[in-house]
């Protein structure tokens, strides 16, 4: 079907604007820094040295300043999601932007992969260059103590090279560990890694303390190109033989005296030597910002999480999947919202994200957690939890509540599906353990409706199991009966799944679900995901399809690994 | 950390230094650096590591997620049967191969790469008992070992994103047949909520095919 041009305005435009900016930018710092540099009088002797070498490495070495200070910034979590909260941002449209942070962290990842790999060659070519093209006119001026010296010394021996080196050492260590491969099938490698991010940066701002491409300062007095009166005088040249020796081309025509040649052409007369001076650094001014940010932001998380929660209850669902129900000490989120666990008596180092299903309220101060069983450090947090014998049975293990290890939670962090109450409709699409987000929706429905902008909510959710449905069966059926006594039947409009072996079924349906079930007009509908790809694919597709009533599918999700 | 498999990294590594050997040899080769032919050994070698590196091994646990076309290049490569199965012989086969190209500037940084993926490539050989007891600050240390650099801290806190809902994709078996719920309320969740309430409002938006 076709794409529905403002479906696909309303998702993909702001995205591919920011896109657009971002690479425009780089574009344009790329080029200025080559052109500086390729024709800058400051460096013309430079660039004779090294030729095209110092350009490329400069040039691209502006792009990584850039990238290096803007990746950082989408790693800010508390900040994000203090952003989507308040109404700093009151636009939806910006709001949305946020959800796509992690993409751009990425998309800067790649771009200093990239131009790392340019930096890293041109700069090898000038290692070169420093050693074959040695300057005796200007020996401030050259990296290597002498000519033809050996360019892998320059690369050891210098602040420069020798931290150059270990940057791509550990950038090759987190750029291996970083592909999807690897971050779906071992995560740990991927977060350990990672965190080598910090031992990057401190050698970053020593790398660029080396000074050892310097500019000319005194131009005025020495214009590049210009002839050193000092040097003809001490060969006992004169000056036409100077220029007959230096410019085969003939006077030419309307000079009688070669005096007025020199007086009336572009050749300039140096004044005196030239002084050579290093660049100061301007990574500094570029990273210390965001890097400032970034470790304020890490301390406030420490010290927010510092104290631990007390854990109330501990009820056993169907399906290996568990709940914890938990109060903490001036603890806010909205509903939506993430936090991540951290339980020293399981791993010493491990935090792990979940979605909260229940969030603390003016009136109760209860939150929780729906946690599904499926790697080791869930299976080892369950059976500190919950006794081998009760875990097959729902129980309220009060007696227990003793013996509960220390529990301790970051965040809360935000998420695309906090939007869902600022529609006037929207579509929730769960998959499976995929219904946590939504769960603390309804959560919120049923504790009041009033408030927010939301008048109709279609929720759909697909399970492998019927079992699973038993996860918030209780909560589904309490939701229905008060919207029923409220006199609002047609407020959530709830369909239930169960994927088959040849397929899930939600794809047929949706197709009518999008072309009947709304309301018509040119309404604005908000789809949420919270499933495998698959399922969020189709939907993404079907968001941006025209529909006979205009009505307009925004689309949100929020992206696991 | 016991159950993280090595081998799975050092192959994305592997495969890495491979491209990193054939950039630094044409970089050697173009700009004419002396000892060039250096640099013209690093191409061969960096497209053998390639070819070599190109099919991700089959996972211990969990399902594989194999690399476009890969089928083509494990036909050759089960050929050598245990040369190429066993990751010792290609953990010493890979720092065989990464030092000649240490001798020329354009192509340190391959052999370093390679050198660190051979390491990488034994480690995942020691039993993961022995892996196990590695205190957490050993861990830290023994990555950082690999940065020829004064170590700074690094973050305790791990974060791991967590779905289970990946899992969704693997789809149950024929013929299983589905327990029927204990709980009626499940049950009045599904009937109700599958079917429509007789007493539904008649509105498009409530109507349910």
């Amino acid at each position: 079907m076709a794409v529905s041009w403002r479906s696909w305005l309303a998702n993909e435009g702001v995205k591919h604007l920011c896109l657009f900016i971002w690479l425009s930018m780089n574009v344009l710092l790329f080029w200025k820094t080559f052109l500086l540099y390729n024709q800058g009088p400051e460096y013309h002797y430079l660039h004779q040295m090294l030729g095209l070498g110092l350009c490329l490495s400069r040039a691209s070495a502006s792009v990584l300043n850039l990238n290096c200070s803007l990746i950082l910034l989408p790693m800010c979590r508390t900040l994000l999601a203090y952003l989507r909260g308040s109404q700093k941002v009151p636009s939806r449209r910006t709001r949305r932007l946020l959800d796509k942070s992690r993409t751009f962290h990425i998309t800067c990842g790649v771009t200093i992969c990239i131009f790392s790999g340019v930096h890293v060659a041109a700069h090898l070519v000038n290692a070169l260059n420093f050693s074959v093209n040695y300057s005796e006119d200007f020996v401030e001026l050259n990296a290597a103590r002498y000519r033809d010296e050996d360019p892998r010394k320059l690369l050891f021996t210098t602040v420069p090279g020798l931290t150059g080196v270990c940057m791509v050492v550990v950038l090759f260590l987190m750029i291996t560990a970083s592909t999807y491969a690897i971050r779906v099938s071992n995560y740990d490698i991927f977060w350990y890694t990672h965190n080598l991010f910090f031992v990057f940066y401190m050698l970053l701002t020593l790398h660029v303390s080396g000074g050892l491409l310097k500019y000319q300062t005194n131009l005025d007095t020495h214009p590049p190109g210009c002839i050193s009166l000092n040097r003809t005088s001490s060969q006992n040249i004169s000056l036409p033989e100077y220029f007959s020796e230096h410019f085969h081309e003939p006077f030419p025509e309307g000079f009688s005296k070669p005096e007025e040649f020199t007086q009336n052409t572009f050749v300039k007369i140096c004044m005196e030597e030239p002084r050579f001076q290093a660049n100061f650094p301007q990574t500094w001014l570029w990273i210390s910002g965001p890097l400032c940010l970034y470790c304020a932001e890490r301390l406030y998380r420490y010290i927010r999480s510092n104290k631990p929660v007390t854990i109330i209850s501990v009820i056993s669902h169907p399906s290996d999947v568990m709940e914890i129900r938990m109060v903490k000490e001036n603890f806010k989120a909205r509903p939506g919202q993430y936090i991540t666990l951290h339980c020293p008596s399981v791993s010493a180092l491990e935090n792990h994200p979940f979605t909260l299903t229940m969030c603390p309220t003016e009136t109760k101060a209860t939150f929780g957690v729906h946690l599904k069983i499926v790697g080791d450090w869930t299976e080892r947090f369950r059976d500190l939890l919950l006794p081998p014998s009760s875990q097959d049975s729902e129980i309220l293990p009060f007696i227990q509540s003793r013996n509960y290890p220390k529990l301790y939670i970051d965040g809360p962090f935000g998420s695309p599906f906090e939007e869902s109450l600022n529609y006037e409709v929207s579509l929730c699409v769960a998959g499976g353990i995929g219904v946590t987000p939504f769960a603390s929706i309804l959560n919120t429905l049923l504790d009041d409706w009033k408030p927010y902008k939301l008048r109709r909510l279609y929720f759909i959710w697909v399970c492998r199991d019927i079992q699973s449905f038993r996860w918030f069966a209780d909560l589904l059926c309490m939701l229905h009966n008060k919207f029923w006594q409220e006199n609002r039947p047609d407020y959530v409009n709830i369909q239930l799944y169960l994927s088959q072996t040849d397929g899930i079924q939600v794809c047929e349906n949706s197709c009518r679900w999008f072309e009947q079930k709304f309301p018509r007009g040119k309404k604005t509908v908000g789809v949420f995901c919270c499933g495998p790809n698959s399922l969020s694919k189709t939907l993404h597709k079907l968001s941006n399809q025209i529909n006979s009533y205009g009505t307009r599918f925004e689309y949100n999700k929020e992206s696991f690994s | 950390m016991g159950q993280i498999e090595w081998a799975m990294w050092a192959n994305e590594q592997a495969l890495a230094s491979g491209l990193i050997l054939i950039t630094g040899g044409i970089v050697a080769t173009a700009g004419r650096f002396t000892q060039w032919y250096f640099g013209a050994y690093s191409i061969v070698a960096g497209v053998f590591v390639c070819l070599l590196e190109y099919p991700r091994g089959k996972r211990k646990k969990g399902s594989t997620m194999e690399r476009w076309g890969q089928k083509y290049m494990t036909a050759v490569v089960k050929l050598f049967g245990p040369f190429t199965r066993n990751y010792y012989i290609r953990a010493v086969l890979h720092l065989l191969l990464s030092v000649p190209a240490g001798f020329l500037l354009a192509t340190i940084l391959g052999t370093a790469c390679l050198a660190i993926a051979s390491g990488i490539y034994l480690l995942s050989q020691v039993p993961p008992a022995h892996r196990g007891n590695c205190r957490p600050l050993a861990v830290r240390l023994l990555v950082c070992v690999h940065v020829k650099c004064a170590v700074l801290s690094v973050y305790a806190f791990h974060v791991r994103k967590w779905s289970s809902v990946s899992r969704l994709t693997d789809l149950p078996p024929a013929g299983l047949s589905f327990r029927t719920p204990s709980c009626c309320q499940t049950l009045m969740a599904v009937a109700l909520f599958s079917r429509g309430h007789p007493h539904a409002p008649c509105l498009p938006a409530a109507t349910h095919s």
